[in-house]
């Protein structure tokens, strides 16, 4: 993996080995955050290049680039990649190192288990891709419908989707941790003065989204579960041969699976909250909208979930339901959209990378949002499910919200983590290039999907109307590839040609500008009082009234900790987070092989993990 | 904190959380109503059948009461809720409320109807 | 949210709990408020597994499945639940214990609520192990106008039942497909059921383990009133495992 080859922020002359040990055992939240994106974005390439092999394919009728098998595993891994091992990751890493900072905090509220989730989320993503090289990849769709997912049906009887079940619920003791995780921390550790009502935005997104990880992910671990147990054990939940119910499947599944939309989205929606006010120098406009109606979105989104199946004969009732309960979530994203808006206008903006995507965000997102209350329409999904209308639609929202909202994020905290600015040159190109790119891959696809294309299918007949804006779309994603790669291009130039930032290039607000770029190990060495939302703004512009003197964190802080030089009590590093993580996975690989010989493999696996289990309990014990 | 030795001497003041302190007779008398529930929940499973002859419906209403009154008094009593800090409370009831709308939900799709009275079980 | 913002400096002065915490926004022991999230959480995986169980119930019974009252005996359930009630006030009074540092306390009350758990799970194993011993016929029963029914009669009470349908069905046609055992496989709700139960057995296992390591430690001399978290914590799981079976009870037994 390409972690391991990251900048360390205070390099010394130690050995490689010592550094790599160091990065192993790490439980700092920035180190963590940092591997969490790292190892995010190496996943981010490869489902981007199974995404450029999909639209090779694809490029002219009848092709025979891809067999229908493989494009079955890359639509599947494609999808499956990019949420559970590029975004979420993404989103992860980014709210790891930056939420601790915004709050005032010196390290997440459990950082032993903050580095598990990272383990746990770097051995399930090994787990999963592994299915390259050691088996078949999954092939029933990122959304693996019983009874196709089941017992292969017209699929090849392969251990393909077992990998699947197993490395998603690596993937999701990984994610419920981490949240967890979160919710203690910004409930928990928030700095004397940082009252809910202060929070950042981007915090509050991450609280929210951290809910929806633990109210959404048991459902797809119990409906995986006994997928798991339909396709090895001989029992029958949703094979309907046998009296199962495949509905029950779709159910548990969009139970988890509308939450995760959000889950994906909402901390994009935080990181823009960030970028705007900063770039137009100007206070977010309606922060108590902002903040409350992600706490709606968050809450709504456990009320839709059947929209996902219009198609599949619920009837007219249920469709009426949750069609007026989609419905009902375009208001608070609506007053989202109006707050940015009022954000940007009339201040003085101050136009740097960042608010170019910001901007870009608004404008892209607001078009998957429309196509999003069409497609709550019962009688217009008749007409366009499947189709390739609605693959248009969901990425306009997670790669021109999601994405896009990230590389604002990239581009406005790359300094802070890294102390070496991103190239604006550089950073302009590639936005331009994405821009271009990402619209004309998915924009057509509205047109194509209206005119019939279906999606998940490898190839389409010559005549029918396709070809030209197929082609469009596989220049478009090339286009898109070009532009990760002046991304990655720029990463890798930052770091001996970055210019050093200082610890406030863009005259920020919030906390994380207070301290060094990159912060020390214990975050900060003075820690502003917190009189409003914008702590770091009163520090430099504060009129008199406000008492803004940097005040020593041993005063601000806590009772007994003489005995600890700079008044911090840091936790040392951890070898048990990784041992752990380990012992699960190779539970995992003896689940996958239970009829030969795997039951080996899952007492090796739990034995290692009680080892450490037993020496997480022990140096919590000590804490 | 393992290496503190468990001798009475070395007790220093008290160091509850918000909670009351832990009171023995309460947690006893709240068995005793927690098993005399579970023995009327035994005795009403049988009120739809002879001789009684209630509707099922009435049945179903009762048993989900008294179970959801004994869940009541473990979590205030025994998890401490009525004691301890409004947060606790407020994940634990978030999580019950998703929960629950997930079950009502789940039963309506599946063509259980609106009210109790038509669950057929 | 609002009157906790109120109180949330105020209460700062509280701290964690023991020493060498630093004081918390909330004023909450941070690992307490993880573990409230963390069963909330698992409420969830707990309704969608008895949702699960409730939504093909009648699927179960219209295809010729066991019918669960004839299998499932509210004696020996009615048995169970109360050692797990049993074994919450235990719990409660080994925290008392604890809290008082009645040493001997702790440990006879913790080592009693192992003991009622280990009942429990030898209670679930010997159900388990009877009802996979049991038998099932699916009867089908076909009119003249070829409509078809089936009807899932327990082996115990199939010389009875039979003679039932024959009279209730005088010109159908009647067609036992023969004993299948009550197991995991054969039917949907034996899927669902052991599934479900499995699941619960499998929490109270773990409780099991998390009780034993901290009566270890009580036996160690490494538990006392300064850190009575870690008798709090167990039992706060415990008692949720409790309460799973409080609805358990109900909706898949009882009703």
């Amino acid at each position: 993996m390409a972690t391991t080859a990251v900048p360390v922020p205070q390099a010394g002359e130690r050995s490689r080995w010592a550094t790599i040990w160091e990065w192993i055992t790490t439980v700092d939240h920035k180190r963590i955050g940092i591997l969490y994106i790292f190892t995010a974005i190496a996943f981010f390439v490869w489902g981007g290049i199974d995404a450029l092999l999909l639209r090779i394919q694809l490029a002219a009728p009848e092709n025979n680039f891809l067999s229908p098998q493989v494009y079955n595993e890359l639509f599947t891994m494609h999808g499956t990649t990019m949420v559970f091992m590029a975004v979420m990751p993404l989103n992860v890493g980014l709210g790891n190192f930056i939420v601790p900072l915004m709050v005032g905090a010196n390290d997440m509220a459990y950082p032993r288990l903050n580095a598990l989730s990272y383990w746990l989320f770097l051995f399930g993503g090994i787990f999963l891709s592994s299915s390259y090289i050691i088996g078949h990849p999954p092939d029933a769709g990122w959304f693996a419908y019983a009874p196709l997912s089941a017992n292969g049906g017209v699929l090849p009887k392969t251990n393909a989707m077992d990998f699947w079940v197993i490395g998603i619920n690596i993937l999701g003791v990984s994610s419920i941790l981490g949240a967890v995780n979160f919710i203690v921390t910004i409930l928990n550790l928030r700095a004397p003065g940082m009252k809910f009502n202060r929070m950042p935005l981007f915090v509050w997104a991450q609280l929210v989204v951290a809910f929806l990880i633990v109210f959404a992910f048991p459902s797809i671990t119990v409906a995986s579960i006994l997928l798991y147990f339909d396709r090895n054990f001989g029992t029958a939940f949703f094979l309907p041969e046998r009296g199962g119910d495949p509905m029950l499947w779709q159910h548990l599944f969009w139970f988890f699976g509308h939450p995760e939309v959000y889950i994906l989205i909402l901390p994009a929606f935080g990181i823009i909250s960030e970028v705007f006010p900063v770039f137009s120098r100007k206070p977010i406009f309606g922060y108590a909208f902002i903040a409350y109606s992600s706490v709606a979105i968050g809450f709504l989104g456990f009320t839709v979930w059947a929209h996902h199946m219009f198609a599949v004969g619920m009837g007219p009732i249920a469709n009426a339901a949750f069609s007026a309960t989609s419905l009902m979530i375009s208001i608070p994203t609506g007053v989202k959209i109006f707050n940015w808006l009022a954000t940007l206008w009339g201040g003085s903006l101050n136009f740097k990378t960042p608010l170019y995507y910001g901007v870009a965000f608004i404008f892209l997102f607001v078009i998957g949002g429309i196509t999003g209350v069409m497609l709550a329409i019962p009688p217009l999904d008749y007409q366009t499910t499947d189709s390739y209308f609605v693959v248009g639609h969901f990425h306009y929202v997670l790669f021109g919200g999601a994405i896009f909202g990230l590389f604002a994020g990239f581009y406005y905290w790359w300094p802070k983590m890294f102390g070496r600015m991103l190239s604006e040159r550089l950073g302009i190109w590639q936005f331009w290039l994405m821009f271009i790119g990402m619209n004309l891959t998915f924009m057509p696809m509205h047109y194509l999907g209206m005119i019939g294309q279906p999606r998940r299918t490898w190839t389409y007949e010559a005549g029918m109307g396709f070809e030209f804006w197929n082609l469009m779309e596989t220049i478009g994603a090339l286009i898109i590839a070009l532009s990760v790669a002046i991304f990655l291009l720029n990463v890798i130039l930052s770091r001996r040609n970055g210019e050093i930032p200082g610890d406030d290039p863009w005259d920020g607000h919030t906390l994380e500008w207070a301290t060094s770029s990159p912060p020390p190990a214990h975050n900060f060495d003075k820690m502003p009082v917190i009189r409003s939302r914008r702590p770091v703004w009163d520090l430099k512009y504060g009129d008199a009234q406000h008492f803004t003197e940097p005040r020593d964190v041993k005063a601000a802080g806590s009772t007994d900790e003489d005995e600890h030089s700079h008044g911090i009590h840091l936790p040392p590093p951890s070898f048990y987070p990784i041992i752990l993580a380990f012992g699960l996975t190779v539970a995992g690989y003896g689940l996958l092989y239970i009829y030969s010989g795997g039951v080996w493999g899952i007492v090796i696996g739990l034995s290692i993990m009680w080892v450490g289990i037993a020496g997480l309990a022990s140096e919590a014990a000590r804490d | 904190m393992a290496n503190q030795t468990s001798s009475q001497a070395e007790v220093a003041a008290p160091h509850h959380d918000a909670h009351a302190p832990s009171n023995v007779r309460v947690y006893i008398q709240i068995f005793v109503v927690l098993f005399v529930i579970t023995m009327v929940e035994v005795f009403a499973s049988y009120l739809d059948e002879p001789p009684i002859n209630l509707e099922t419906w009435i049945e179903i209403t009762v048993l989900v009461a008294l179970a959801a009154l004994k869940g009541l008094l473990v979590v205030m009593f025994y998890m401490h809720l009525r004691f301890d800090s409004r947060w606790f409370t407020t994940l634990f009831t978030t999580g019950i409320i998703i929960a629950t709308l997930m079950a009502i939900v789940f039963l309506l799709l599946w063509g259980y109807k609106a009210s109790l009275g038509g669950l057929v079980l | 949210m609002a009157q906790a913002v109120a109180h949330d400096q105020k209460e700062h002065a509280a701290g964690g709990h023991g020493h060498g915490h630093p004081p918390t926004s909330l004023g909450l022991n941070s690992r307490k408020v993880g573990l409230w999230t963390f069963i909330s959480s698992e409420a969830i995986f707990f309704t969608a597994l008895i949702s699960t169980y409730l939504v093909l119930k009648p699927r179960n019974i219209a295809l010729g499945g066991p019918e669960p009252q004839d299998f499932l005996g509210i004696t020996l359930t009615a048995i169970l639940a109360f050692i797990l009630l049993m074994s919450s006030l235990t719990m409660v009074l080994a925290l008392h214990a604890v809290e008082t540092d009645n040493v001997r306390g702790t440990r006879l009350w913790l080592g009693a609520t192992i003991l009622l758990g280990l009942m429990f799970l030898g209670g679930q194993v010997y159900e388990f192990n009877k009802l996979w011993s049991e038998g099932f016929h699916t009867i089908v029963i076909t009119e003249p106008d070829g409509k078809v029914e089936r009807i899932g009669v327990a082996e115990h009470h199939l010389e009875e039942e039979l003679p039932h349908l024959q009279a209730e069905h005088p010109n159908a046609q009647i067609q036992d497909t023969g004993r299948k055992p009550v197991t995991w496989t054969t039917s949907l709700f034996g899927s669902t059921f052991f599934t479900m139960t499995g699941f619960h057995g499998t929490h109270v296992a773990i409780g099991v383990v998390w009780l034993s390591i901290v009566l270890v430690m009580s036996l160690r001399g490494a538990i006392s009133s300064r850190n009575s978290l870690t008798v709090e914590m167990a039992g706060l799981y415990w008692h949720f495992v409790d309460l799973v079976w409080v609805a358990i009870f109900t909706l898949i037994y009882l009703i």
